[in-house]
This record gives structure tokens, C-alpha cells and sequence, in this order.
């Protein structure tokens, strides 16, 4: 049996946007190589939307993307996404990234017979 | 930890842990995950929900400039000791069958505190019922 390849050069980036912008933000990642991403939809309630109608908070579903990014294309994956999503307006959202210890996955063989990792 | 009415728990009780998740195909894997996690190591501070994905390597016919249709995935979170991690990454890493393609992956992220979780004693067990 194989030995684990534990990846540890990596970032996760996690974003909190309108759904409209989700695609957006999915292909700005993606055009600066991201290739994984998950997504699930929350449902949130924002500080200020209790000033709606009858002052009842109205629902808002967000969705929650989350990239696991090398390191080294942390900053420039972070910063694309926050133009894609338009952050700089309020209420758009919100993104933070975190430490990931170490990660694994499947590693194609050609992939580790050129790094010369745990060749089988 | 102290948890006398007079004096409140506070964080510096609750230890330092590490937070295990990891995206599986939606075909069982997870719930025998969770199951193998509680039969050898004892775990129950875990559980799996459900996510849209969009995989690493998987070929997919797509429009240019579209993204293509995601997979229903499974996203298993399991909180667990510093010196269990190791032994539950890889318990995790060999049912799942992380190694081979399309099996999804997996990620370990640290915590700063966690509180513990216990079950009530006269829940009866979901196998044996007893």
C-alpha cells in the first residue's frame, strides 16, 4: 500500500459573497489556477437589515466558497477574488484565508515519478 | 477543568485540538468513515454535510468561460486531539481511499481550543440498540 503524500504548502481560502457573484468569483480562482473549490449555500442575516420593512430581519442567502490554494498563490488568488466579488462595496462580503497543517489527495503517478515521491 | 457554579469555565480550560476535514464522493464513504472513526478511535465529534464541488482533475465538457455542473460531494469534519491526529489522518486517508482517483481530499487545520463532547449514557446504541 502506498505511503500518505502529505501536502503541506498550503492555503485555505474561504469567502462569503451573494450567490449572483459566486460564479464570478469561481472563475477569477480558476483563471489563476485554483482547481478545487466547495461551495455551499447560508442562509445570513445582515447587521443592518433589520431596517427592512416593518423592521423584520430579511433572509439573505449567501454562499460560502472555499479554495484550498498553494501558498505561494495565496496573495494573488486572494486578491482576484475580492475584485471578482467587488468587496470593496459594503455588504458584498466577506473572505479570510487559514492555516492548513497539511492536506492530501491523489497524486498522479507522472506527478510523482517527476518529483521522484513515493514512486510505486 | 473546573466547573463548579462559582467559578465559569474559561477558554484556557479547553486544550489545543486539530480539525480534520475532508471532501468524499456522495456514495457512502462518509458514513463509513464516521463509523470506522467511532468503532477504533472513539470519536464523536464529527459529522458530514453536504456540498456542491468542482473536483481537481475530472473531465468535464464545459462552454469557454463557463464553469462546469458540480458534484454533489460529502464533507466530513472531525475534531480530535493533537495526539490523535496523526493516527486519525491516516485511518481516514486508508477508508477513504484518498490515494486513488476521484476519491476527493482531505486537509488538517489547527484549533486553538474545543470544548469535550459526551454523549448521554442512556442514548441506546445505534447498532445494537442496547
Amino acid at each position: 500500500m502506498s505511503e500518505i503524500i502529505y501536502l503541506t504548502d498550503v492555503a485555505f481560502i474561504t469567502c462569503i459573497v451573494d450567490k449572483e457573484r459566486s460564479e464570478a468569483v469561481l472563475l477569477a480562482a480558476r483563471d489563476l489556477g485554483a482547481r478545487a473549490a466547495f461551495s455551499h449555500t447560508v442562509q445570513g442575516w445582515g447587521i443592518r437589515e433589520r431596517l427592512g420593512a416593518w423592521g423584520v430581519a430579511v433572509e439573505t442567502e449567501k454562499e460560502v466558497i472555499e479554495f484550498l490554494v498553494s501558498s505561494d498563490q495565496q496573495d494573488v488568488i486572494f486578491e482576484a477574488i475580492y475584485q471578482a466579488a467587488e468587496m470593496d462595496a459594503p455588504g458584498r462580503g466577506f473572505m479570510f484565508i487559514s492555516a492548513v497543517e497539511r492536506a492530501a489527495t491523489y497524486v498522479p503517478e507522472a506527478v510523482r515519478k517527476q518529483l521522484a515521491v513515493n514512486p510505486e | 477543568m473546573s466547573t463548579t457554579p462559582n467559578s465559569a469555565p474559561r477558554r484556557s480550560d479547553f486544550p489545543v485540538c486539530k480539525a480534520i476535514y475532508c471532501s468524499l464522493p456522495d456514495d457512502g464513504t462518509d458514513k463509513r468513515v464516521l463509523v470506522e472513526l467511532r468503532k477504533k478511535q472513539g470519536i464523536i465529534r464529527a459529522g458530514s454535510a453536504t456540498l456542491r464541488g468542482i473536483g481537481v482533475l475530472a473531465e468535464v465538457k464545459t462552454k469557454r468561460g463557463k464553469l462546469p455542473e458540480p458534484d454533489l460531494v460529502k464533507q466530513v469534519y472531525v475534531i480530535c486531539s493533537e495526539d490523535q491526529a496523526d493516527e486519525i489522518f491516516e485511518l481516514i486517508f486508508r477508508t477513504a481511499q484518498i490515494n486513488k482517483p476521484g476519491r476527493g481530499m482531505m486537509l488538517q487545520r489547527p484549533i486553538s481550543s474545543c470544548t469535550p463532547y459526551e454523549l448521554p449514557a442512556d442514548i441506546p446504541d445505534e447498532e445494537t440498540g442496547a
